[in-house]
């Protein structure tokens, strides 16, 4: 992390070189780069609601989380400033504003699935989510669901959560085809149904349930989360299909960063444990 | 028995006990340092006591159980003791019910009391997590029936421990030769001698209360419990209206003044106040009850190390009201089936908890919540953050509820021998 500003001023001066001193017009930087450095920001698409730990605003209008500080990190290791579009309110809507040409990249909790593949193009994962459930504690002891993923759950008389048109709805139809899903647009409102009793668990990532958990704590008597093993969704950055030159390195910039430690140093901060 | 009664002196006076307990709670209250390192002075008398309470009770059990069934008396004692052993049982787990539905506990927490527990939950997670219903009843008997003594004995598996002892016993009250009357002699014997060794040890019973209570005051008064108090306040509320209900059965059945009643069983009630272990007291339990109260010997070697693993009041107490709690916390109202169902797992509970330390022993309330579909890790959040405060004095009640089950059966078995007396 820390050479790679060296390794672009060599770069950026090797591009001034070139133009100086080469005749023809083959630029030494690749398009899809140029034209964000040339606009002098990187315009990143982010989910329009708040999803901590990944991404937040605070009272005051500044955002922070783990995706805005891996978008930031990223912006200025290109040397440019980042601008946040928060304009889609589903994360295929994310993926459809890059698809669009709207914003350069998504940094925004996007799970990369084969769908999704099929109109942009994703970074390898920059982290994996495991899988879990938030469920009524009071619900899975009245129905002696003592182990929540040996597929219990998995009965018409379940009825899950999952966010709208987030990976989720997959994966909740795979895992658990025979139980009814219940859409919601936020965490709260999903909560707020478990709560009542009006659906039996809410299928998300552990870090973002372990987060509400933390920030709720008097609720942990009503609810409960199980991790789901072995079921991990891989966290990945999109680019436009076109760009393909801005994916690569964006792939070396997730390599370094993972080595030089600064994912594992923006895991500590924003994750609870 | 001389050297016991010799001890009879200052040392186990009331007024010297009751000095050391002040001193020890002043101490824990002034300097919370100095008190932490007495606590671990008091953990080594501790230890000094309870080396010597798995072998006394075994040979109580064996020798009792054979002198017994040596001399074919032993059906009326045993019918007797259990018949005691269940109506105290019951109607323990009955108060329980009465008090956790008219002071519900559970409803209305507080924001601040919900938080903590909500902490205890995620701390207590493996307890909570062990089901014992689904290795079920079968588990239960195995746990009964040990596959190796040796390794029960070695694990503290009091329930098999005993198991073990009462079959050796009545096997050799039924043996009619005369080395097995000299085996039982034996192991009554080998009960006097360990009998002996605790007295010796009692020297120390002021020094080892005042550690023990500088350690127990110290971590009194915490913000967490200032929280919790309301909760904490129906345990004491329940417990100590059990404490003051034995205190009048054994004045009542000992005569004399109310204080000479309370002083017969001092030791015992002390100890288990101090230690929070039952075991702990059992020495002094035989002893006292055996001296003091002049209760035949037989009697009391066999029925307190049965009752300290089975008739334990203030467990099932505790286990009930945190049933109830954890009902009124999810705004479920009690039902009678579920009522009945309340107090006879309270009470299996409770046995099946019997020699498992504090902390471990909370996870049998799985036994009560589950087949009332409550969620485990609520009851368990609430044992665990209340059991600091707690512990000593369901202890106490346990203690206290044997010696008047045990006094209850003597005074039965004096009713009976008189009126055969007069028969003849």
């Amino acid at each position: 992390m820390r050479c790679l500003p060296i390794i672009l001023l060599i770069v950026t001066s090797l591009f001034f070189e070139a133009k100086a001193f080469a005749n023809n017009e083959v630029s030494a930087t690749p398009p899809d780069i140029q034209k964000i450095i040339s606009r002098g920001k990187l315009i990143v698409a982010l989910y329009d609601q708040d999803t901590p730990p990944f991404f937040m605003q605070d009272a005051t209008g500044h955002l922070s989380g783990y995706d805005v500080d891996l978008a930031r990190h990223l912006a200025s290791a290109l040397g440019v400033t980042v601008e946040f579009h928060r304009n889609a309110n589903t994360y295929d809507g994310v993926v459809e504003e890059v698809a669009k040409g709207d914003a350069d990249i998504a940094i925004s909790l996007l799970s990369i699935t084969l769908p999704r593949a099929l109109k942009v193009n994703f970074s390898k994962p920059y982290i994996y989510l495991p899988q879990a459930l938030i469920y009524n504690r009071l619900t899975a002891a009245q129905k002696h669901y003592s182990n929540i993923e040996k597929s219990m759950i998995n009965n018409p008389d379940v009825t899950l959560g999952a966010l709208d048109k987030s990976s989720y709805v997959n994966y909740v139809n795979q895992y658990y085809p025979l139980a009814k899903t219940t859409l919601y647009n936020n965490i709260d409102q999903a909560v707020g149904d478990i709560l009542r009793g009006k659906i039996f668990a809410f299928y998300l990532n552990e870090i973002e349930i372990k987060n509400w958990l933390a920030n709720h704590p008097d609720k942990n008597l009503y609810l409960s989360y199980d991790r789901i093993d072995n079921r991990l969704d891989p966290i990945g950055i999109a680019v436009a299909w076109q760009d393909i030159h801005l994916l690569n390195w964006i792939n070396w910039f997730l390599f370094i960063s993972e080595k030089d430690g600064t994912l594992s140093q923006l895991q500590q901060h924003y994750f609870h444990k | 028995m001389k050297t016991i009664k010799l001890n009879r002196n200052f040392f186990s006076s009331p007024l010297c006990i009751l000095l050391s307990i002040i001193l020890g709670i002043t101490i824990g209250f002034l300097n919370k340092h100095l008190a932490h390192q007495l606590a671990s002075l008091g953990t080594i008398y501790l230890d000094l006591i309870q080396m010597s309470v798995l072998p006394i009770m075994i040979t109580a059990v064996i020798s009792s159980f054979g002198n017994l069934f040596h001399s074919d008396s032993a059906r009326i004692y045993i019918k007797r003791l259990f018949f005691t052993f269940i109506i105290g049982l019951v109607a323990a787990s009955i108060f329980g019910l009465l008090v956790g539905i008219s002071f519900s506990p559970g409803s209305q927490l507080n924001a601040n009391e919900k938080i903590l527990l909500s902490q205890h939950i995620t701390q207590m997670n493996p307890i909570s997590e062990e089901n014992p219903l689904q290795s079920g009843a079968l588990q239960f008997v195995t746990n009964i029936i040990p596959a190796n003594i040796f390794s029960a004995m070695v694990h503290g598996n009091m329930l098999a421990v005993l198991f073990f002892c009462i079959l050796f016993g009545i096997a050799l009250g039924q043996t009619r030769s005369s080395s097995a009357k000299l085996t039982i002699a034996f192991y009554e014997a080998t009960f006097e001698a360990l009998l002996k060794i605790v007295s010796w040890i009692m020297y120390g019973l002021p020094l080892g209360l005042c550690f023990i209570f500088a350690g127990y005051s110290s971590q009194l008064g915490s913000s967490e419990l200032m929280i919790l108090s309301r909760l904490i306040l129906v345990f004491y509320f329940a417990f100590f209206s059990m404490v003051i209900f034995y205190s009048l059965i054994v004045w009542r059945s000992l005569g004399g003044t109310y204080w000479d009643s309370l002083k017969t069983l001092k030791e015992p009630l002390l100890i288990a106040l101090g230690t929070s272990s039952s075991l702990s007291a059992i020495p002094f339990m035989l002893e006292n009850l055996q001296h003091q109260c002049k209760i035949n010997k037989n009697i009391v070697d066999f029925s307190v190390p049965l009752g300290i693993s089975l008739n334990r009041h203030g467990s099932v107490v505790r286990l009930v009201i945190a049933a109830l709690f954890t009902m009124q916390l999810f705004n479920l109202t009690l039902t009678f089936p579920q009522a009945l169902l309340i107090l006879v797992t309270s009470i299996l509970a409770s046995i099946a908890s019997s020699g498992m330390p504090g902390i471990a022993s909370i996870g049998v309330i799985a036994l009560v919540l589950q087949p009332l579909g409550l969620p485990t890790a609520v009851g368990v959040a609430l044992l665990a953050a209340i059991i600091p405060v707690t512990d000593p004095i369901i202890t106490l009640v346990n203690v206290y509820g044997n010696c008047v089950s045990v006094i209850l059966v003597a005074r039965k078995e004096k009713s009976t021998r008189r009126s055969i007396e007069q028969l003849a």
